[in-house]
């Protein structure tokens, strides 16, 4: 070494120095990437626990869910973070500014912007562009992302296609994940279609769970520039994005946006007017998720406790007062846990500080926060407790989240899926149900906030918590009740993913691990199409399946709406298509011989003529309708009865105004257009007749009066 | 207490050799610094035996003091029995005297000093073992199953501090005859909360794939880091050794003694009937003979032993030599 | 003026603080990884410590990286190296103090040195006049031979890998067959590769799935490109091929007082396949990894790592269903090593003792 030393020293000195002069020289020379996290979640799945705190607050595993997200953004080099927080904003503000990533050894800095009338993603990205705070592109991240994801490559790639066309305005990034994985938001699945090549995004679908989705449509011209397809379901999205600055610009274009995906990636994708493409990165190591129901809290809570987002793990201990150790068998223990010599630490728990479990204590695959006491012999398995809870001696909880100063009497037992927000008491030997939802506070003042005793028992406090709000925000209900729960009701669900994903296997060809289309077999049907012929098909065949499977008329008029939407499609085709539809039926019904024309027009017309209510609104659309509904009839057997009586129902049903078919009849050119228009509107004639003495008869009666 | 009991059946064994020329018997003043204070180590009181002595008798040169040092040294040696331990804290004695009387010159002062904080030594052993527990806390860990042997006070700290700090380990406990001691320490342990078994000495192979790690004492350590220790340590040392299974030797570092052996007919208190053979019964009782003729003290080489944990940190038997060598030949 | 240096003084504390804390959570996310890395950090850190520093008496100083130490090592504990530069560092800080106060007292009143730790039962504090006495010559600026010694320090950091391959020439013999399985060690590739200037070997690479095969195969490359017969073998083959091999030559994350080692996981059924064969293992190490610290419990000291490197993510059913554990590192006992060959020389793992008696302080052992 002696000798060396000279030699050597000062060029090891002068390494040592330019090593730390590179770093910084580095971080400037790097495009300075914002991220932009949306501290709200737009949802009340959480409900009652986000009723006194935000989601982004809520402790996974012993730690508050938006650590995980700034250190995944810490981890992806970050150096600018902006949080966009509406409800309970001040919470978040305050913890924000106590936490580490205020000081000046934060790896970026931190700015809260309020937003308090954003209702939806949309809303804030709106606000974000009014406020012109958005500089360059950024990273679109909510608040209960977690994520270890490195993202350099990913980021390299984006600015590289940026670089290279300015249209690429966004790059989400999807995470691979078989169908019916634990960590996969079940209620909303969807499918990417992506250009096996570039990774572009050319169609996004959201998957209903409760709908069984038998296709998916693509526009022809697709196929056309994208040679290999990729049809897929497989995705964790955890609606990681990179986003340009002209993202928030279109959300303000498009007022109508609101949710990320549906909307806005769905719009762009089908708008051919802006021209604006969208990538997906995915991602096949590392993980990703986000924790947007109680289900994904559960399964990103055991992905944590089972080290999938090494090193975001417990015993990382990412906040400085933590000092969680790692055991054999995933097991993380504070200092300071008091364990009784006969309580028992099964495998995949988490023990907080100065918790004391007593004798005969099992715990299993459960979190327990700080300074809780677990009575003797409880049993604790799956479940989610938080800090200063008291459970005593024989309670048995059972997968359940259990908030803050809970209190759990003696002998009580927390049924699977029960969810006992702050501070409530539940008295001796209650039976909490799977369903419920126990709070203390409702978040809303007016209402009745007595203790229900038969749900806690005589010494308890709190009541059950009912969620209303919930059925009308979405658009299925059935769809939340399953979905919203930490347990998954399997019974009741069609299970979505094998369903769709069974039905694409069968009718498409399977290479290798991924299910693809085979752009040959399906290009032929579908070039012939115009795009215009697709719509009426389409909405023609969801009419159809509508009336086979006796569907909900709201839920058919919904579905024709999202159509139209999607294929930004004129009223005129959606009327044509309703009408070919249930004519359709009429004249098979009739040529069945099950029915006598009349019978079978109002057998039809009296259950689905309501669509027609969102689809004519005045008196050209009516004519407009007349029109179609003679064209229609010009084709079928009985064409002439059948107009005379549908104009018949439709004019019973409100749906047609006198006027209006005094005008078709007498003004329109088109409806004596040719020789089968005016032979199919024989009987027409004899209809206008009643109709006019009808009137003329009712008026003299009330004359008469 | 079962240490002072010991001396005393083997003082009783000895009877009246030690006579007494001088006023002061030190050998008595030994062992009623023993029986005094259960919690007392023989090498401990060894040493207040000899500050005592210091404190009485007035030398007047320093090669004076060092004779008078080494006469009582050498009777309280031959005077009791089980001297391994008790050596231990005399040479200690010794080597120190000698060095402050090189280095101060002024012996007197010396000794003031030494006889004023004559109560500090006892102190300081006992703290020791508080050390050793808070060094070797970190070797428990939550559901261990331990082994331990016969009756160490150190050992016994340390699992009662275990204890106090909420680590949960269950402990099998030798019966060690032929003193049973391991009983003593069952009783100790389990009026602590602490889940004991006792077994039978000839149990330990049983038992021994049923355990995570080794505690045991030491009478005292030699310069290799073997250990001297009571009867059966080398047994179970051997059968973990094959079971790969660790052996901590917890002891104190004042019980580092200047011993080499290599086998136990090295130790000073070989007792010669315990490998001599005999064609007569003994009728009247059997049991007798292994109680009288048992040896009470076995050698564990330090190829056994896993690591020494001492107040002065934890030792590999490389580091007990280190530690003799720094005392004696700096 | 006093108002405005108290002031440049605060700023600089706090300065400090934000490089602490940023070192802190770099360690926390594993952005800052590998004993090198981690140990050429600290002791950037420690030097900025050091010259931010003011003290009165010098146990001040030793009290203040004391107290950085322990927050650093605390940040991530199985990163052993980290506390070892601490360590080094103080002893370096008290071997200063205690040469300066040596050269002005001079008449060995500092015997508390020479005395044992075993006296210290007899011992009272009767010698404590003397190091107040000391503080005053302390103070005579000891800064600069500090931060000289920690810029020395980390020119042995930089250096101790170049060192280590100087000696490989002597370990590695013509036509010898070597297998190593820490690919991820670039002390065992440059001396690998120093040694292929002068011989020629072939070299058999455990793959060792499933945290460094990638790392393996860039290893193998390398070693290649050096005109080294380079063979990738899967960790199942280790014991069949065992027979054929001369050395086993491994790296290693830290070496433990008692001779024992951290390494890659695998490394310790790979040392046991080369007892069951008495193949020699020869380990390579920077001195810096050797820690005072006594493995009381080795599993504490393994870190358990990413699951997903050992099962696929996407498959729900086995996410659901399996349990995975993927501990990064293996303890391997002293009785499985034959050789260490380090910066300062070769020894056996029962001298590594020793060596951490000379390197460290028994009082900074626990920080």
């Amino acid at each position: 070494m002696g000798p060396k030393k000279g030699g050597q020293a000062p060029a090891a000195k002068k390494g040592g120095a330019s090593n730390a002069a590179v770093n910084d020289h580095d971080t400037e020379q790097e495009e300075r990437l914002q991220a932009i996290v949306l501290s709200d979640s737009y949802q009340t799945r959480f409900r009652p626990l986000t009723l006194e705190k935000p989601r982004c607050l809520l402790s996974l595993c012993n730690t508050p869910l938006i650590e995980y997200t700034f250190e995944f953004l810490a981890l992806a080099g970050v150096s600018e973070v902006i949080v966009v927080s509406c409800v309970h904003a001040d919470q978040i503000q305050e913890y924000i500014a106590n936490s580490r990533w205020s000081s000046p050894s934060s790896p970026f800095t931190i700015e809260t912007v309020l937003s308090p009338e954003s209702m939806s993603v949309g809303d804030a990205m709106r606000d974000l562009d009014a406020k012109g705070l958005i500089t360059s592109d950024f990273l679109l991240v909510s608040g209960d992302v977690v994520c270890n994801v490195p993202f350099d490559k990913v980021l390299a790639e984006h600015r590289q296609r940026r670089a290279k066309d300015k249209n690429a305005i966004m790059t989400m990034v999807l995470r691979e994940a078989s169908p019916l994985h634990r960590t996969r938001a079940r209620a909303e699945s969807a499918i990417f279609v992506l250009d096996e090549e570039t990774n572009q995004c050319v169609h996004y679908e959201e998957i209903k769970t409760r709908k069984h989705m038998k296709q998916i449509s693509l526009e022809p011209e697709v196929f056309n520039k994208h040679s290999e397809l990729a049809i897929r379901n497989d995705f964790i999205d955890c609606h990681i994005d990179i986003c340009s600055p002209d993202v928030p610009a279109l959300f303000t274009e498009n007022f109508d946006y609101n949710h990320i995906r549906k909307d806005f990636v769905h719009g762009i994708l089908t708008s051919d007017l802006l021209g604006k493409t969208i990538f997906a990165h995915v991602v096949t190591d590392h993980y990703a998720a986000r924790v947007r129901s109680l289900q994904a809290y559960d399964a990103v809570s055991k992905d944590v406790i089972s080290r999938w987002t090494y090193p975001i793990t417990p015993d990382s201990n990412l906040l400085a007062d933590q000092t969680f150790q790692y055991q054999r068998g995933h097991i993380y223990k504070e200092d300071d846990v008091v364990l009784a010599r006969s309580c028992r630490i099964n495998s995949s728990t988490v023990i907080g500080a100065r918790t004391v479990v007593q004798d005969g204590a099992v715990i299993t695959g459960s979190v327990i926060g700080r300074r809780c006491t677990i009575g003797k012999n409880a049993k604790i398995t799956g479940a989610y407790i938080w800090d200063d809870v008291i459970i005593e001696d024989n309670a048995v909880i059972d997968c359940a989240i259990v908030g803050d100063g809970v209190i759990v009497g003696e002998s009580s037992h927390i049924s699977p899926g029960a969810i006992i927000s702050y501070n409530v008491k539940i008295g001796k030997g209650i039976v909490v149900g799977g369903s419920q939802r126990l709070t203390r506070s409702t978040g809303d003042e007016d209402r009745n906030t007595s203790t229900d005793y038969d749900a806690v028992g005589p010494d308890g406090i709190g009541f059950v918590y009912e969620d209303e709000s919930e059925v009308e925000e979405d658009d299925d209900y059935e769809e939340i009740v399953n979905s919203s729960g930490l347990i998954y009701n399997m019974a009741s669900v069609n299970l979505s993913d094998t369903s769709f994903a069974s039905s694409v296997e069968g009718t498409t060809m399977r290479k290798g691990r991924r299910r693809r289309i085979s752009t040959a077999s399906n290009n032929t049907a579908a070039s012939e199409d115009s795009d215009e012929e697709s719509f009426l098909r389409e909405a023609q065949s969801s009419v159809e399946r509508a009336m086979a499977e006796d569907h909900d008329i709201d839920i058919a008029a919904l579905e024709l709406g999202t159509l139209r939407m999607a294929k930004n499609a004129p009223f005129h085709e959606v009327r044509a298509a309703t009408i070919t539809a249930l004519l359709g039926r009429i004249s098979n019904l009739i040529n069945s011989n099950t029915m006598k024309a009349r019978q079978a027009v109002e057998s039809v017309l009296n259950r689905w003529a309501k669509l027609f209510k969102r689809q004519v609104f005045d008196q050209a659309d009516q004519v407009d309708l007349l029109l179609l509904i003679q064209r229609d009839c010009t084709r079928r057997m009985q064409g002439s009865a059948i107009l005379l009586h549908a104009i018949n129902n439709l004019y019973d049903q409100d749906i047609l105004e006198e006027n209006s078919i005094m005008k078709w009849w007498y003004k329109e050119p088109q409806s004596q257009g040719d020789a089968d228009m005016v032979k199919v509107g024989e009987l027409v004639p004899r209809w206008l007749e009643w109709l006019t003495t009808a009137e003329e008869e009712s008026e003299e009666e009330s004359d008469e009066e | 207490m079962i240490m002072a009991g010991l001396a005393q059946s083997t003082a009783a064994l000895s009877a009246d050799a030690t006579a007494a020329d001088s006023s002061f018997d030190i050998v008595s003043t030994y062992r009623q610094f023993l029986k005094g204070d259960p919690a007392m180590t023989m090498p401990v009181a060894a040493i207040e035996a000899l500050v005592v002595l210091l404190s009485k008798s007035g030398p007047s040169t320093a090669s004076e003091l060092i004779d008078i040092l080494a006469k009582a040294v050498q009777e309280l040696k031959s005077g009791i029995k089980n001297s391994i331990s008790l050596s231990a804290g005399c040479d200690m004695f010794q080597r120190f005297v000698l060095r402050n009387i090189q280095e101060y010159g002024d012996w007197e002062a010396c000794k003031q000093h030494l006889v004023k904080n004559g109560g500090l030594f006892l102190q300081r052993a006992k703290e020791s073992r508080f050390k050793i527990a808070e060094l070797g806390l970190p070797f428990l860990r939550d559901d261990d199953t331990i082994l331990i042997h016969s009756h160490s006070r150190a050992v016994t700290e340390l699992l009662l501090l275990a204890a106090r700090r909420h680590i949960r380990f269950s402990v099998f406990v030798t019966e060690s005859r032929p003193t049973g001691e391991g009983l003593v320490t069952a009783k100790i342990l389990r009026q602590n909360g602490i889940p004991v078994r006792v077994i039978a000495d000839g149990a330990v192979g049983y038992v021994i794939q049923k355990v995570d790690k080794i505690f045991i004492g030491a009478e005292g350590v030699a310069e290799s880091g073997g250990i001297i220790n009571r009867i059966g340590t080398y047994q179970i040392a051997v059968l973990a050794k094959d079971a790969n299974k660790p052996v901590y030797v917890v002891a104190e570092s004042h019980k580092f003694v200047r011993l080499f052996p290599l086998s136990p007919f090295d130790l000073p208190d070989e007792n010669p009937d315990a490998t001599s053979f005999s064609t007569e019964q003994d009728q009247d009782d059997e049991y007798d003979e292994v109680l009288l003729n048992s040896p009470l003290l076995d050698f564990t080489s330090d190829n056994l032993i896993t690591a020494l944990i001492t107040d002065i940190g934890v030792l590999t038997s490389n580091g007990v030599s280190e530690e003799l060598i720094k005392m004696w030949y700096d | 003026m006093s108002s405005s240096s108290a002031h440049t003084f605060k700023e600089k504390e706090r300065d400090l603080n934000t490089h602490i804390e940023s070192f802190i959570a770099q360690m926390k996310r594993r952005q800052i990884k590998g004993p090198h890395d981690v140990a050429i950090a600290t002791a950037q850190l420690l030097l900025r410590v050091v010259s931010a520093a003011r003290w009165t008496h010098i146990d001040q100083l030793i009290l203040q990286i004391k107290v950085v130490g322990r927050r650093l090592q605390s940040a991530q504990p199985r990163e052993l190296t980290c506390g070892n530069i601490v360590r080094r560092v103080l002893a370096l800080i008290r071997e200063e103090s205690e040469d300066t106060s040596d050269s002005e007292s001079g008449d060995g009143a500092n015997n508390s040195l020479l005395i044992t730790s075993m006296f210290s039962l007899l011992q009272t504090d009767f010698d404590n006049g003397n190091s107040s006495d000391n503080s005053k010559g302390a103070k005579k600026d000891l800064k600069p031979y500090i931060i000289e010694g920690i810029q020395e320090l980390i020119d042995e950091l930089r250096n101790s890998s170049e060192s280590i391959a100087g000696k490989s020439v002597e370990m590695i013999h013509e036509n010898e067959t070597i297998l190593t399985a820490t690919p991820n060690s670039n002390t065992v590739l440059k001396f690998l590769l120093r040694a292929a200037q002068k011989r020629k070997f072939t070299v058999l690479i455990a793959e060792v799935f499933p945290n460094d095969i990638e790392v393996a195969h860039r290893f193998s490359i390398k070693l290649a490109e050096a005109g080294i017969e380079a063979t990738v073998i899967t960790d199942a083959m280790v014991y069949s091929i065992m027979g054929r091999v001369g050395k086993v030559i491994l790296g290693t994350c830290a070496v433990l007082a008692n001779g024992g080692l951290l390494a890659t996981s695998g490394t310790e059924m790979i040392c046991q396949c080369a007892k069951a064969h008495r193949t020699p293992v020869v380990v390579c190490t920077g001195i810096y990894k050797l820690s005072p610290m006594y493995p009381f419990d080795t599993e504490s000291l393994v870190e358990v790592g990413d699951t997903g490197k050992v099962l696929n993510f996407e498959d729900g059913s086995l996410v659901e269903k399996v349990d995975v554990v993927n501990p990064l590192f293996d303890y391997v006992p002293p009785e499985l090593v034959d050789i260490y060959i380090t910066n300062l020389g070769g020894f056996s793992p029962s001298f590594m003792y020793r060596l951490v008696l000379d390197n460290y302080r028994q009082e900074d052992v626990k920080l």
